[in-house]
């Protein structure tokens, strides 16, 4: 089943298979293969419309989106019993394009973490090597794409957690634009940095599920009206000779050799390719203070859009609680995890009486600063390449226990996500050990065509793609 | 950890006796890192905003969901209505 979007749809108009065989197919694989990885918190197949572009081709959806009729979870206690009256704005544009769903995926809680080792239930295995995690938050999404128990996934990127897991799981993962896909339905973490995007096997199919669901929404007011384009049919031109940007202070850090290697072989294809590379430097100001300012901006917008889970309206209450305030504190206790209380307390702090200045304004400040970093780098090159991530996937519980060198892992994703911008990451290379190597390709705001034009050349000129782990084959 | 345990008040959350010192710990070190904020130089740099924002309104009529959603998802409800423990 190590089949594609674009590939089973050929496959449907010729008849060779239909959506029902597909299902089945998936159905079967997750059933046998799922307890290795545990990437799925509910499996339940949801049909809609059979027609062009998506054909019936079930999509996984990561458990913070809404589905109507199905649970939510977040993979918190919080919403224990939640089943969403709604769909989500990219659920009712998937099944609108003809899109089935086969189940939501496990994250962090409340995609809060790098490696699904903070969901509330259990943890995603990386499907190359299941002593270590699939990345997060959107790690059962990576981890069901490359397992190939789905075709591909939606996940949600706000400092990430859609290229991270990508990388570790040596799939396509694409965060776009802020303001390109509409957040409706998707359970708010930090909304100025929020955004959906797919987990894919190839480009292409990114560039399929992105003309699937991006556009503006009247239910959510930031949303671009910029016109979307025609990214399934325009992602196989060959761009025009580019300019390539390499910045020099993401390969001098504290990166492992193979994964600075594969970045440096990457660039060396593209100029192979007819691209101008060029070394260019941002200031300093992102790459050293980009998670710092992370780490104000979100948790203090995750305590303003996380107040609404206090056991009134819908999810779990506890029983204990004798008035009004100890339902409150109770539920919220006993409802939320370690990471999320701890996210909770930074931003309830940050933002408390007094602080206000010295922490968030201080924060947006600096991340007007990041912002202008990459204004001026993009005067200077069309595109920006660099890593995903430090290192490849790492052992579960190796950082678990140590949230800020958790935090430290995302120094490459989160300064991208601070400033807005369109990126995505594809598979570039193995470590020894076997393990994916992940390329960040970052474009200009709202320039997602050339983005994946070029990540497209890429797949095609290094052949380098996802392949299914061996643990998943069918013998 | 005094001020671990009013922030924890502020954000209705609590924290167990027995978890307040590594607790208060493990957020002293968070937020000593994120102090380095205090060096970057910020003069004269207006706050970020969201690029392209535009206020957008519309019409204030009530959207409400059928009685029978709340009785899905209402913790504690009686003739559709929210119940929450007595306040006054």
């Amino acid at each position: 089943m190590n089949e594609t979007i674009a590939g089973l749809k050929a496959q449907i108009k010729s008849k060779a298979i239909s959506a029902e065989e597909i299902k089945e197919i998936l159905l079967a694989r997750i059933k046998r293969f799922d307890e290795k990885i545990n990437c799925y918190l509910s499996v339940e197949f949801k049909n809609s419309r059979h027609g062009d572009p998506l054909c019936g081709i079930p999509i996984a959806i990561k458990d913070n989106m809404n589905i109507e009729g199905m649970k939510t979870s977040c993979a918190s206690k919080i919403l224990d019993g939640y089943v969403s009256p709604y769909n989500a704005t990219v659920i009712e544009r998937l099944a609108n394009s003809g899109a089935s769903f086969l189940g939501k995926t496990n994250l962090d809680e409340f995609a809060m973490g790098s490696s699904t080792e903070n969901s509330a239930f259990f943890t995603t295995k990386n499907p190359y090597d299941l002593t270590r995690v699939p990345g997060g938050s959107s790690g059962g999404s990576a981890a069901a794409v490359a397992a190939d128990l789905a075709v591909a996934a939606l996940g949600s990127d706000t400092g990430g957690s859609i290229r991270q897991p990508a990388s570790f799981c040596g799939v396509v993962g694409l965060k776009p634009t802020y303001g390109r896909v509409s957040r409706y339905g998707l359970v708010a973490f930090a909304s100025s940095l929020d955004q959906i995007g797919p987990i894919t096997k190839t480009v292409e199919d990114a560039a399929i599920l992105l003309e699937a669901i991006a556009g503006f929404d009247p239910k959510d007011s930031t949303t671009s009206e910029k016109k979307t384009e025609a990214w399934s049919s325009l992602v196989k031109n060959r761009p025009e000779r580019l300019k390539i940007g390499l910045p020099v202070e993401y390969l001098n850090g504290e990166i492992e050799a193979d994964v600075a290697e594969a970045v440096e072989n990457a660039a060396k294809l593209f100029e192979k390719e007819g691209m101008e590379v060029k070394q260019i430097e941002l200031s300093g100001t992102s790459s050293k203070y980009a998670v710092a300012d992370y780490y104000i901006i979100a948790p203090a917008e995750a305590s303003a859009n996380l107040a609404r889970f206090d056991g009134v309206k819908y999810g779990y209450r506890s029983k204990e609680a004798k008035n009004l305030d100890q339902m409150y504190k109770l539920t919220r206790t006993e409802g939320f995890g370690d990471e999320v209380k701890r996210r909770i307390m930074l931003g309830t702090y940050v933002l408390s009486s007094g602080y206000y200045d010295a922490y968030y304004l201080k924060a947006q400040k600096v991340r007007r600063l990041i912002y202008n970093d990459f204004v001026s780098a993009f005067n200077e090159v069309d595109i920006i390449i660099g890593p995903v991530a430090p290192t490849t996937a790492f052992k579960i519980g190796e950082k678990s226990t140590d949230p800020l060198s958790m935090y430290l892992s995302d120094l490459y994703t989160i300064p991208v996500s601070l400033a807005g911008l369109p990126a995505i990451s594809i598979p570039c290379g193995t470590d020894k050990k076997g393990l994916p190597i992940g390329l960040q390709i970052v474009g200009k705001w709202f320039d997602e065509t050339r983005l994946l034009q070029i990540a497209n050349l890429f797949e095609n000129s290094s052949g380098i793609c996802h392949r299914t782990p061996e643990l998943f084959t069918e013998e | 950890m005094k001020e671990v345990k009013r922030i924890a008040s502020l954000a209705k959350l609590s924290i167990k006796e027995n978890e307040l010192e590594s607790f208060a710990a493990e957020f002293n070190k968070i937020l000593s890192y994120i102090d380095q904020l205090s060096k970057a130089d910020i003069e004269d740099v207006s706050p970020y905003y969201e690029l392209n924002r535009q206020d957008r309104f519309r019409e204030d009529v009530v959207e409400s969901y059928p009685d029978e959603v709340i009785k899905k998802i209402a913790p504690e409800e009686s003739d559709s209505q929210i119940v929450v423990p007595r306040i006054i």
